[in-house]
């Protein structure tokens, strides 16, 4: 009996040990992982004539003029708005066909359900390339082009059929004898579903939106390709400049920087559902 | 309405694909409804219904076109024939 | 888990979906499909030409170059990025607040823009003004605008970096979901890391492990902006992605009837891909697959003995 103890004693303070020792090689790998956005950062922090004379490691001379110019240029600041309008509104739009839709596949079986969720997948999966040129005219065709609600529009391409799977995996999870419950006390549908069934998936409904936001956030070629100047995206902004000569390192890491900050804000909240997002609810 | 197709340049063959797919959908669908379709194991490895079988059997075929496309000099009347065949084949028996 | 409901007035709730889904995917497919017959020089112009676009897609070296290249790509990306992202979920930390920062710290990479993950490392490996630049052109000669090695090997570390996490989560999930008992059991029974790995952990991980395989395998088959930004394709076309190509094609070229038949090609292989996909996500779900019901199997044994009768009678007709 005593030695049995004394073993597995001896056993946890091994693995204890054990434990440590990788976790030290995880937050170390996680800092190398970490140098190109640091990197970022601190050329958002130098004036670019300071970053092309010297090469340093650590900043000597901290400035926030990048930031100033960014938030005082109509085109970057203006661009960083539209990218910011029609992701909301692709959030928004997204989430009103969608939730009705998941709640239909996560209740009820009907005819062509299966294949119905099969075609919503392979839109996910599409490459944009492929729609770039018809986006192109049909946007014109019915004078959706360079306008926020476009490209709202267009980014529904990928982002409802994804909202509709997230949510289901959300929706699945939700006892169906709920339902019953609500329709033998005689709630109707419509009432059921927007001041019952809604609020108990709140949590699901945030992890979809943040889902809708980031991919239709980060798309750049569709974004570009059906616009012009108007409803310009900050991704496309960005990459003009790049082709441009005499480029300024500096402001393009400081509008470098501002892109990833609403992501960054918003993680933390998420973060136990991100493997769940990229898996379309299915992990 | 309309204008929202109109912007398209149409020619006959695609137009007909299209119809014929959406046709073929439709009455899938309502096949499916008044007699359900069974599930089975075929050749393939694959427990399918009717209706993936169909959608299979279309992909199959695009592929043995667009393989035979990439052949210089291929009879595409002979590819066609033999594809089709083989859909006929997964159709079946898949 | 009691049946859902059979009932065809769902399909009101999914109209709205199918709707909007119909405009942005299959109006433009069908655009894409009638560019591909035909030459248009201009509104009132247009050649029928059958499938010559599709012949000469398949049979254009550039096409085949970018086709190969960009399967290559992938096959890499899924033999560096799959055994990291094992890797590093065993390393992370597993409860308490360590384990959610070491969520949040993970999952940056895969929240920043894709032209900014582009921007980010164009930066970084400048060989004038950038961290990863300066360091490895100390110890060996590193040009990514000159050569094609060094700018395949920044892309393809630009990828790891941009991606691996993704598959990092999706195992760490998996592992979370083992319960306990099944390690102290291996525990009990002396077993290696090594072999706890292999009999605990991996049949546990393999859903998600396809799940990361496919995904990963896809993504990077229509991979776009990132290369785009850092090396716009080149030197010469030795990052030419596929999708790259068709926009350069399509938008660059403005040659709609080659695009529109490269297109539909593309599509196809997403098609498939996306089945295989679809196949794996439901497997469980499907009657027959893993488990046989009893029902199912007298449908089955009914239906096979069906044809012999029916055989017997027409001969017996006859």
């Amino acid at each position: 009996m005593t030695t049995m103890i004394e073993t597995s004693a001896a056993g946890k303070k091994i693995s204890r040990f054990r434990i440590d020792l990788r976790s030290w090689l995880f937050w170390l790998i996680m800092a190398v992982w970490a140098l190109p956005v640091v990197w970022l950062v601190s050329m958002s922090l130098r004036d670019n004539a300071d970053i092309l004379s010297s090469f340093e490691v650590i900043p000597s001379k901290i400035s926030l003029d990048s930031y100033a110019q960014f938030f005082a240029d109509p085109s970057w600041i203006g661009s960083y708005m539209n990218s910011i309008t029609y992701t909301l509104l692709n959030t928004v739009l997204s989430l009103l066909v969608a939730l009705p839709a998941a709640y239909a596949f996560s209740r009820y079986t009907f005819s062509g359900d299966k294949h119905l969720f099969f075609w919503l997948l392979t839109n996910r999966m599409a490459p944009a390339a492929v729609f770039l040129l018809p986006f192109f005219q049909l946007y014109q065709a019915v004078n959706l082009f360079d306008t926020a609600l476009g490209v709202a529009l267009a980014h529904m391409l990928f982002n409802v059929p994804l909202a509709v799977w997230i949510l289901e995996g959300f929706m699945s999870g939700v006892p169906k004898q709920l339902d019953e419950i609500a329709e033998v006390d005689g709630y109707k549908f419509g009432r059921f579903f927007l001041t019952i069934f809604i609020p108990m998936i709140r949590s699901g409904i945030g992890v979809t939106a943040f889902f809708l936001f980031m991919f239709s956030w980060v798309e750049l070629l569709i974004a570009r390709t059906i616009t012009a100047t108007a409803a310009k995206p900050i991704a496309a902004q960005m990459t003009r400049t790049v082709s441009a000569s005499g480029l300024d390192w500096s402001l393009l890491s400081a509008a470098g920087v501002m892109t990833i900050i609403p992501g960054v804000i918003v993680i933390w909240f998420v973060r136990n559902y991100i493997a769940k997002g990229f898996a379309l609810g299915r992990v | 309405m309309l204008e929202i197709f109109d912007w398209i340049p149409w020619t006959a063959p695609i137009a007909y694909i299209f119809i014929g797919l959406a046709v073929m959908i439709t009455g899938l669908t309502i096949w499916g409804h008044y007699r359900p379709p069974v599930r089975r194991k075929g050749f393939l490895g694959l427990v399918t219904d009717r209706s993936e079988r169909v959608y299979i059997s279309i992909v199959s075929f695009a592929l043995v076109m667009v393989v035979s496309f990439s052949i210089v000099d291929s009879n595409t009347m002979i590819w066609a024939l033999s594809a089709l065949a083989m859909s006929a084949g997964i159709l079946k028996w898949g | 888990m009691d049946a859902k409901r059979k009932n065809n007035k769902a399909w009101f709730l999914v109209l709205p979906v199918v709707f909007v889904v119909a405009f942005t995917a299959i109006i433009p497919l069908m655009a894409v499909a009638n560019y591909s017959l035909q030459d248009i020089q201009g509104a009132d112009n247009r050649i029928f030409v059958g499938l010559d676009f599709f012949k000469r897609v398949a049979t254009d070296p550039n096409i085949q170059d970018a086709f190969a290249r960009n399967l290559t790509l992938s096959m890499q990306v899924l033999l560096i990025q799959i055994p990291l992202g094992i890797f590093l979920a065993r390393l992370m930390p597993k409860s308490g607040w360590k384990a959610s920062a070491a969520l949040v710290v993970v999952a940056i990479p895969l929240i920043i823009p894709w032209n900014v993950v582009g921007t980010t490392w164009r930066i970084f490996t400048r060989s004038d003004i950038g961290l990863g630049g300066v360091l490895v052109n100390k110890f060996t000669d590193y040009n990514l605008s000159e050569s094609t090695f060094d700018a395949w090997v920044t892309i393809l570390v630009m990828d790891t970096w941009h991606w691996t996490p993704l598959v990092t989560l999706l195992v760490y999930a998996g592992l979370r979901s083992i319960p306990q008992a099944y390690y102290q059991a291996a525990a009990i029974d002396g077993a290696s890391a090594m072999a706890v790995f292999r009999f605990v952990e991996l049949p546990k991980l393999k859903r998600v492990l396809m799940i990361a395989l496919l995904l990963r395998f896809m993504d990077s088959f229509m991979m776009y902006t990132e290369p785009f930004v850092v090396t716009g394709g080149g030197p010469g076309s030795s990052t030419q992605t596929l999708s790259i190509l068709l926009t350069t094609i399509a938008i660059g070229q403005f040659d709609i009837g080659v695009a529109g038949a490269f297109s539909l090609m593309y599509f196809l292989f997403i098609q498939i891909f996306s089945f295989l996909f679809f196949t794996v996500l439901t497997l469980d779900e499907r009657p027959g697959a893993t488990k046989v019901t009893p029902k199912d199997k007298r449908k089955l044994r009914e239906e096979k003995e069906e044809k012999p009768v029916n055989s017997k009678l027409k001969k017996v007709l006859k």
